[in-house]
């Protein structure tokens, strides 16, 4: 069986947003850095995009402000994920396993079925 | 300090204040960030966006909002309005099915098969129906900026060409449309590809209405008679955007304004916005049927309209001071 296939496919932006803050809290920059490098630097979020995502994200319980700080007179505000956010994350991540696995589970079945 | 990083201070400003308060020194100094090493094109990109999210901040139209939710449900209703009336005009008022053999009674100036400048608007709208299906919502988007420039852009573009536009009512209703799918907010946490089937169902319902008041008029099957051809000739065109098919079709919005909302009514346990966004929704459509019925006197058919829009203003004059109430508590928390 495959693991969460019925579920809605979260959106990328915020499926990276989750797993930038998936180790340890994070501020701001750090997310959008941080995002460019998971994705390979092919999503780059802006700052009010960013902003207005993690604002949407605390307010459904998945993110939440761990703590905040003033560095080179940048004011940092850090934000974690929550419990909840973590499981969301984890069955998001679940979904796109048994998509590739089955991806590669066919992709054998077909080098098999190949004439040498 | 860059311009660009006193320009991120001022753009910062345009965030609702209670919200400027808690975040502005950290929305600065991370743009600040953002910015260092952008050229200028990526600065006023990175700019752009922020001035972007902070007005519809201080408008109330986020993606958590009453305001931004109710819109969310309003763009595809928005969308699959304009593509039917739309098509609609397309095919009954702009473009011309007279055989060449029979004389034409309008003025020379016309473009190509068509009436007006029009289809230069209702292109975009049809082209919104397959972007709107297939999830594109940044497509859509485009489409729709595009259509509402076209419609500004077609006031001053006729007087010069000499062709003509639809009237202003049309274009208004399309306009109105359009800044409903732009103001609808891009929740983060809808699902990657939505539901395709919304607009192109609710498209071909709003078409089949529409079709329906224009059939029911007979005028739609006059015929004509030209001297040299002994046999009567369908009519073309039965709107030409007004008089003839205005009493049909403007019941036929009406009525389905009505069983609309009182289906959103019914709906309203599972998606508490939908009765709103129905009427956010009908004002453009009552500004169709008023400009249907502007040159004749119809009592009965105006009561009707300035009902809908009386109820309709009361129900938006109700859900602000509800999202006012809210918004004082959000902001007290």
């Amino acid at each position: 069986m495959l693991v969460g296939m019925t579920s809605t496919a979260m959106q990328e932006p915020t499926r990276l947003l989750l797993t930038a803050l998936a180790d340890e809290p994070r501020h701001g920059y750090a997310l959008i850095k941080e995002v460019e490098a998971i994705s390979s630097g092919r999503v780059r979020l802006r700052t009010g995009t960013l902003y207005a995502a993690l604002a949407r994200l605390q307010e459904q319980g998945w993110v939440e402000v761990a703590g905040e700080e003033v560095v080179d007179g940048r004011h940092r505000r850090y934000y974690a994920l929550t419990g909840a956010g973590g499981e969301v994350l984890a069955d998001e991540a679940a979904r796109l396993r048994a998509q590739a696995a089955e991806a590669e589970r066919r992709l054998r079945l077909r080098g098999r079925s190949v004439p040498a | 300090m860059s311009a660009a990083e006193r320009l991120a201070g001022l753009v910062v400003r345009l965030y609702r204040p209670s919200a400027r308060d808690g975040r502005h020194a950290e929305i600065v100094s991370t743009v600040r960030d953002a910015l260092d090493g952008q050229g200028r094109m990526g600065a006023a990109r990175e700019l752009a966006d922020l001035a972007a999210h902070g007005v519809r901040h201080r408008m109330g139209l986020t993606a958590s909002s009453p305001a931004g939710r109710t819109l969310a449900a309003a763009a595809p209703l928005a969308v699959a309005s304009g593509v039917a009336l739309s098509a609609l005009f397309l095919l009954c008022a702009e473009w011309d099915w007279r055989p060449p053999t029979l004389p034409d009674p309008d003025p020379p100036n016309r473009i190509g098969p068509f009436a007006t400048l029009g289809p230069l608007v209702y292109l975009p709208w049809l082209l919104m129906l397959p972007a709107a299906a297939f999830g594109l919502r940044r497509l859509t988007r485009t489409l729709a900026a595009l259509a509402t420039a076209t419609s500004a852009a077609l006031l001053p573009l006729t007087p010069p060409t000499g062709a003509d536009r639809p009237p202003l009512w049309a274009l208004g209703a399309l306009a109105l449309f359009a800044l409903i799918v732009l103001a609808a907010p891009a929740d983060p946490l809808a699902p990657e590809r939505p539901d395709p089937r919304p607009a192109p169902l609710l498209a071909a319902a709003m078409l089949a209405v529409l079709t329906v008041g224009v059939f029911a008029d007979g005028s739609f099957w006059r015929v004509e008679h030209a001297p040299d051809i002994p046999d009567p000739i369908f009519m073309s065109r039965p709107l030409w955007y007004r008089y003839t098919a205005a009493a049909p079709l403007g019941t036929a919005i009406v009525v389905a304004l009505v069983i609309g909302l009182l289906a959103a009514l019914v709906l309203a346990r599972r998606h508490p916005t939908l009765p709103v966004a129905v009427l956010v929704t009908a004002f453009p459509w009552a500004m169709v049927v008023y400009g249907l019925n502007a040159a004749e006197s119809r009592p009965l058919h105006d009561a009707v309209l300035w009902t809908c829009l009386l109820a309709a203003a009361a129900t938006a004059g109700g859900a602000a001071v509800r999202m006012r109430a809210a918004r004082r508590v959000t902001d007290a928390r």
